[in-house]
């Protein structure tokens, strides 16, 4: 491969255009160009913007906008366009560029997929971020604040009364009923909050389990509450949260790639190698 | 079965390979069809919800974002990519334009709810990419496997497919010594979207959050907006979107999508979501004379749902002066399509004919002409965002549509961030088994689904006959909805003795978050659509509640004492809360303006046909009447 004269031909080029380059020094307003416009002129420098398709339909969009009629063929246009520097002005094609030569740094990033190893460590690291949130199953009765209105506090004092030696099964046909039913599943706070509101959410994660606790108000008016199960907040399980790291892997990676092809480009003074 | 779509099928075939053109042309077809079809499709693989709710529970949702992969939205200065979207569904913090020179965000936003589902829909147009095999010129396009490619699909399919089962680790010829030709086509928006949804979907038991592959098919004759948003069932989707330079009528989005997934073999389901009606000049619900029985299925087969709401307006029903339903005068363009927005001579009032409530009454008399109704709708609501920040709808803080319909990476343009008239858009509720891909898009499919105007609240509506007038009392009420009747988006049974057909509807307001109170209610209206004589006629009916009044939660069993069992039917709920400030009001009251100096950009906070207070809503899909 070495041996190979395309490897010797590129070799010699690019000594020869780093050289060029030492000479000429940076170029003009590139010390302090942005991240986007050095992406932007390095991709126009690849000429990613010839092989574009996008680009090639945009530009011949923008050559029939500017000269309409113009009979000459798509290659006559293109070239037209090129020659004008259409590529350089059009904010759509800018747009283009600059995300095709990111996509070039995210594919090196998720070129390789990390391992449970790699997963297990970012897990380790920060194990409070990746935290499973405390739940709580419970059933409440509804007293609607429509229904009772100045009588509500009232009522809902009769109704715990009434609930003192009644278990939640049943329970719920001495209030009112609520649409989103009576008897939920394991919910987080802020799936309760969801369905009633924060105020009663709140409330829930701080009542007893096994009883009766409230009246507690909500959106809707008052509830009393029976919590029949609270499972605490705790570490995450591995399986549970491994595609979520694996997200998390992959963000770094790729803003660690765009910054790996940043400094690339301007290692060599704003500019990059065709 | 028709000639008419094995010929329209055979004249798309001119670009087409002809094994493929004719598998395509045999199997076009009637919904039946589609729907052996879909029954086909596999469970998604996943492990069971640990919630599972065989009554259904709602989730919440936005079926309509563009990010920086859109065109528009990149010119617009937006950096987000669907990845960054979908976390921000989520819940996290996002950084949106303008950007500093450090490339740090200058404003964040973050939702005070996290959705339970979204999918990203960038514009197809141009999501396009270099396709090795597709692009004349490109190193590898002449390639022998690149031609199988273009000549017979389904062979390359299968031979590349058993080429990648070898595992050798190489990549074809044509991919160039080092494979890098290849590399650079996969690292494709298209491929993008679909990875950012894979990584977002919660395939765990919590079921916390589902994502959907999508793409937005653009298409526009001369500004009239024909645009519908293609949602699909799992991964399986085809290897690229169709755009409007591929299929440049619905009918050919249908056939590309029939041979690149309903009828591929790979599991493949999709619906598509038609949107801005509004800003169709009427075109988006004009049918043809010659519509086929077979062609109106197929219609209401591939766009079960409508997109009623978003930033771009409410399309429910198009307000005219001497209308009877006031509340069609709500978040209503002032044209009838861009057109009319950027050039004056060519500005024309909103069409009545744009409206769904227009389309749902067609599809009645189509049903009484053809016997088939293409346009059986359900309604979602969505927001439209190009800053890639899905179900973003907050009043009091909207950012605007885009980059304040400018370009603006450096500053945000003085006055208002937004066109006055457009708004921060609206949601898409799906009653669901559970959060899930399959459960979501089989209540699309069914169309038990409505949409908001962005408030989170919650409403049902089944219709039936036998329902007792104490429903709204009793805590089954769900469980009789279903064993007595059918729910929003569906069918009423057979006629049961003499009787009306009963509605229940019921809804509880927003509860709110921490940070921002829900509205109240004030009352639920039911729109009856209707053909007398075999014209369309519409009435709005408030069957709970008032102007003025304030509740928690609004429940009514009604019964249609107008009914006419001749008569094809339609009946949906539309809930509205007290009036709240309109967007631009919170803008302008932080402004302090002075209607005599407004200042720039604040102009339309003075302007008396832009309203200060609005009644947020949501519209149920409706249930239909067919004698």
């Amino acid at each position: 491969m070495t041996r190979h004269p395309g490897v010797h031909f590129l070799l010699l080029g690019a000594v020869l255009f780093g050289l060029v380059r030492w000479n000429e020094g940076p170029a003009p307003g590139a010390a302090d160009a942005s991240d986007e416009e050095r992406l932007f002129r390095a991709a126009l420098d690849r000429g990613v913007a010839r092989a574009d398709p996008i680009v090639r339909r945009r530009l011949l969009r923008d050559m029939r906008f500017l000269v309409p009629g113009d009979p000459r063929d798509e290659a006559a246009l293109l070239a037209e366009a090129w020659r004008l520097g259409l590529d350089r002005a059009d904010p759509v094609v800018r747009r283009r560029l600059i995300q095709r030569m990111e996509f070039v740094a995210f594919a090196r990033a998720d070129a390789r997929e990390p391992d449970d190893a790699e997963l297990r460590a970012v897990l380790a690291r920060d194990p409070e971020r990746w935290r499973r949130p405390a739940r709580v199953r419970l059933s409440h009765v509804h007293l609607s604040r429509d229904r009772w209105g100045t009588q509500l506090e009232a009522a809902a004092r009769a109704l715990q009364a009434r609930l003192e030696s009644h278990p939640a099964d049943g329970a719920e046909r001495f209030g009112d009923p609520f649409l989103w039913g009576s008897h939920w599943p394991l919910l987080s706070e802020a799936e309760l909050a969801a369905r009633v509101g924060p105020e009663l959410a709140r409330a829930a994660f701080a009542a007893p389990v096994g009883r009766w606790s409230g009246p507690h108000p909500s959106s809707y008016g008052m509830h009393l509450v029976w919590v029949h199960e609270a499972d605490p907040a705790g570490p995450a399980a591995f399986e549970d949260v491994r595609d979520a790291l694996r997200e998390r892997v992959r963000e770094h990676r790729r803003r660690e790639e765009r910054t790996r092809l940043l400094a690339s480009l301007s290692a060599i003074g704003g500019d990059v190698p065709r | 079965m028709s000639l008419r779509p094995v010929a329209v099928a055979l004249a798309r075939c001119g670009v087409r390979l002809a094994l493929a053109c004719l598998t395509g042309a045999v199997s076009t077809g009637s919904a039946a069809d589609a729907a052996g079809a879909r029954s086909s499709t596999p469970p998604d693989v996943r492990e069971p919800c640990a919630q599972h709710d065989p009554l259904r529970r709602p989730l919440f949702g936005d079926l309509h974002v563009h990010t920086a992969l859109s065109h528009d939205a990149s010119t617009q200065a937006t950096r987000n990519l669907p990845r960054d979207a979908y976390r921000f569904a989520r819940g996290e913090p996002l950084g949106i334009q303008p950007y500093a020179a450090d490339g740090s965000p200058m404003r964040t936003l973050q939702l005070d709810r996290p959705l339970d589902f979204a999918a990203v829909t960038d514009h197809a147009e141009l999501l396009g990419e270099v396709r090795v095999c597709e692009t004349p010129g490109l190193p590898g396009y002449d390639a022998w496997l690149c031609r199988l490619h273009r000549r017979w699909p389904r062979a390359s399919f299968f031979l590349i497919s058993t080429h990648v089962a070898r595992g050798t680790g190489r990549r074809m010829g044509f991919c160039g010594p080092d494979g890098s030709l290849c590399l650079e086509a996969a690292v494709t928006p298209w491929n993008e979207i679909r990875s950012a949804a894979e990584a977002a979907y919660d395939r765990t038991a919590a079921c916390r959050f589902t994502s959907f592959v999508g793409y937005e098919w653009t298409a526009s004759i001369i500004g009239r907006n024909l645009h519908r948003n293609v949602i699909f069932r799992n991964t399986r989707v085809p290897t690229l979107p169709t755009s409007y330079y591929e299929a440049t009528t619905h009918e050919d989005l249908w056939a590309d999508l029939r041979e690149q997934c309903t009828e591929a073999d790979t599991g493949c389901d999709a619906l598509a979501i038609p949107h801005n009606s509004n800003l169709s000049a009427g075109l988006m619900f004009r049918l043809e004379d010659d519509l086929s029985a077979d062609q109106a299925r197929e219609r209401s087969w591939w766009e079960p749902v409508v997109e009623v709401m978003q930033h771009k307006g409410d399309s429910e029903c198009l307000w005219q002066p001497g209308g009877t339903d006031e509340e069609c005068a709500f978040e209503q363009l002032p044209f009838d399509s861009f057109r009319g927005k950027f050039f004056g001579f060519l500005k024309h009032a909103p069409r009545r004919e744009d409206g769904v409530r227009y389309a749902l009454l067609e599809g009645l008399r189509s049903q009484a002409e053809r016997g088939a109704n293409p346009f059986k709708l359900g309604q979602v609501g969505s927001t439209d965002t190009h800053l890639g920040t899905p179900g973003y709808v907050d009043e009091t803080a909207h950012p605007g549509h885009g980059g304040a319909g400018a370009p603006s990476p450096d500053s945000l343009p003085p006055g208002l961030p937004d066109d006055a008239f457009f708004n921060p858009g609206g949601l898409a509720v799906v009653w669901a088994e559970e959060n899930s891909r399959d459960a979501i898009f089989e209540a699309l499919r069914r169309r038990e689904v409505y949409g908001t105007s962005g408030p989170r609240l919650v409403v049902r509506l089944f219709g039936g006959w036998g329902y007792p007038q104490d429903l709204c009392q009793r805590a089954d009420l769900a469980a009789a909805g279903y064993a007595q009747g059918v729910p929003m988006g569906g069918d009423l049974p057979a006629r049961d003795g003499e009787r009306s057909p009963a509605f229940v509807v019921s809804a509880l307001r927003d509860p709110g978050s921490g940070s921002r109170p829900g509205a109240l209610l004030e009352r639920i209206q039911i729109v009856k659509g209707w053909l007398e004589d075999g014209e369309p006629r519409e009435q709005v009916v408030d069957v709970v509640g008032a102007p003025g009044e304030k509740r928690d939660g609004l429940c009514r069993v009604w019964r249609d004492p107008d009914f006419d069992p001749a008569a094809p039917a339609f009946w949906y709920a539309r809930v509205l809360e007290t009036p709240t400030p309109r967007w631009h009001t919170y803008v302008c009251r932080s402004k302090n303006v002075d209607c005599d100096d407004p200042g720039e950009g604040l102009e339309a906070c003075c302007d008396p046909a832009i309203p200060q207070f609005i009644r947020e809503r949501a519209w149920t899909s409706p249930i239909w009447w067919t004698p």
